[in-house]
């Protein structure tokens, strides 16, 4: 075992999820595999774990964006939101599906930059530092990102069905 | 904001990106992939050696022999080689290198971070000389495509909806190059492209716009159909001409000069799950078929000769064709080994291609001028404007697709 395997086995999980929600199901494996791609190819110029991982962040980010861009002109198939979640029992489904379907209607609305703050704070559990170097922006940038994105989500959250 | 909000929003994130599981199996791939491509790059590079070794030599035969007129012609990778990893981008504080008395006058440009404005550039001053349309911010739409109608004096704009139910609804707007009202048009399909005297209109259609196949899996970039505007007739081109699954679909429908011709993108799933989508460029002669009246006629067969690209040419991605006159056109290839985007062209009727640009920047979108003596590509983090000669400059560095 070397650090790739570290990395691959601490990251692999948490990225898939994040490209998931960033460019949907369809895309989510291929832009990781990808991105592991190509940090394995530069390896010997990130031996320091933390940048590796930072590396690997970046690439996701970016290859995601790159993904949805190529979507929004027309060069691939537009996405179909498919939920991956297990079935829920009947009751449940009912008690939370017009909830869901707010907020993912609110997720999908955000700019693309709220979107993956939101993202990487709330699920990556990134720190707004690591969210910063991630998305190559200030980390008050990053503090007013994901509080309009919160709000938007809260927004959705207090509509009455 | 309030905890529980945070909380909900939360536990929304972990329930929505669902689970991964990273085997060992898919680690020992991951690396064979990056073993393959340090491969891949290795021989490239010993191939570069050689060409600009060849290069010098010849250059320093022609100076010798006082030869100056004789063009160094840059020979393209083949379909199974890797193209150069070089990058010919030009810093952009250097000095414009194209003479601005023939620069084209105007470019219309849509621009990025939800694209949402449309804005017509003066490309000698680079400057931003008018907004033609913009779209509300806030609400998820946004602009998706960029098309000239009436030779060039009204630019429609197509517009997309939050969410998969607006796939294939888009709103089409017309609006004067010049400034003025903007109007719906109600009589286009998807991603129209207009014939160059403006008589006819391309565009992709699901098949159950004319009583063909339709249910999962098809889609509103199945079929190509060109509609009459004088007269309203429509007549389908191209259907999907494979196997039930692969979702091919039509993109990038550009007309030749004469109006006689079709080029388009086609792109399909190839029959592994984790294989991806070929793309390649096809021709349609609308003008030898003009008594095509049925679409079940050319299910499975109508689509043309296949140009670039397809099933069996590695991981290049042509796509994006634009037709010049005299029978030329441009394309876009992308490289999935090398991340290498390069803008192409293709001679008239022959097998030659010439790389006229290249970078390892994402390329979002290619148009050529009316005269075929100026190109701009538009990259990731900029739009460029080239010349025939390569000469380049930069336009600006904030828009998705640009038309002229």
């Amino acid at each position: 075992m070397d650090d790739v395997d570290d990395l691959f086995r601490a990251h692999y999980p948490t990225m898939v999820g994040v490209a998931r929600l960033l460019v949907g199901p369809a895309a989510a494996e291929e832009v990781v595999q990808e991105a592991f791609v190509r940090l394995i190819d530069k390896r010997p110029g990130l031996r320091d774990p933390e940048r590796a991982a930072g590396y690997l962040r970046q690439t996701v980010v970016n290859l995601a964006r790159g993904r949805l861009r190529r979507r929004v002109i027309g060069l691939r198939l537009l996405p179909t939101q498919v939920s991956l979640r297990a079935p829920q029992q009947p009751d449940e489904a009912a008690l939370h599906s017009a909830e869901r379907e707010r907020l993912a209607a609110a997720l999908h609305q955000l700019p693309p930059r709220q979107r993956e703050c939101l993202v990487l704070r709330h699920y990556a559990g990134l720190t707004e530092p690591e969210t910063a170097a991630a998305l190559g922006i200030a980390v008050g940038s990053v503090k007013s990102h994901v509080h309009r994105a919160l709000s938007a989500m809260e927004a959705a959250l207090e509509v009455t069905p | 904001m309030s905890t529980n909000t945070e909380d909900a929003v939360r536990r929304f994130l972990a329930d929505e990106a669902g689970a991964a599981h990273a085997s060992d199996e898919l680690l020992h791939e991951l690396r064979g992939r990056a073993a393959r491509r340090r491969a891949a790059r290795r021989r490239t590079g010993l191939a570069l050696a050689a060409a600009a070794l060849i290069a010098v030599v010849g250059v320093a035969a022609m100076v010798l022999a006082g030869d100056r007129s004789t063009k160094v012609e840059f020979t393209p990778p083949g379909p199974e080689q890797s193209i150069p990893e070089t990058t010919v981008t030009t810093p952009s504080t250097t000095p414009s290198t194209i003479p601005a008395a023939i620069r084209p006058a105007t470019a219309i440009a849509a621009t990025k971070d939800q694209p949402r404005r449309v804005v017509v550039i003066d490309t000698a001053s680079k400057r931003e000389v008018r907004t033609l349309y913009t779209l509300p911010a806030g609400d998820g739409y946004i602009v998706s495509s960029l098309t000239l109608s009436d030779a060039g004096a009204n630019v429609v704009i197509q517009v997309h909806g939050p969410g998969p139910e607006n796939n294939c609804a888009p709103k089409q707007y017309s609006v004067p190059v010049a400034g003025g009202a903007v109007t719906e048009r109600k009589d286009l399909g998807y991603l129209p492209s207009f014939s160059p005297d403006g008589s006819r209109v391309a565009f992709t259609v699901d098949s159950s716009r004319y009583g063909g196949p339709s249910g999962p899996g098809f889609h509103c970039r199945q079929a190509l159909m060109v509609r009459d505007l004088r007269t309203g007739a429509e007549t389908v081109w191209s259907e999907r001409t494979d196997e039930e699954g692969s979702q091919a679909s039509i993109d990038e429908v550009t007309w030749s000069a004469d109006g006689t011709r079709l080029l388009f993108t086609r792109r399909y799933q190839r029959p592994l799950p984790d294989e991806g989508f070929v793309a390649e460029i096809r021709s349609l002669d609308i003008a030898k078929r003009g008594d095509v009246k049925s679409a079940s006629e050319l299910l499975h067969s109508g689509t043309g000769p296949v140009l670039d690209g397809g099933a069996g040419q590695g991981q290049f991605h042509p796509s994006d064709p634009v037709w010049l006159p005299g029978g030329a056109f441009l394309y876009m290839r992308h490289d999935g080994n090398t991340d290498l985007a390069a803008v192409m062209r293709r001679a008239p009727g022959g097998a030659e291609t010439e790389v006229l640009a290249q970078r390892t920047v994402d390329l979002l979108s290619i148009d050529g001028d009316a005269d075929a003596r100026f190109f701009i590509a538009v990259y990731e983090d900029e739009a460029r404007m080239f010349d025939a000669n390569g000469k380049t400059e930069r336009l600006g560095g904030s828009y998705w697709s640009v038309v002229w």
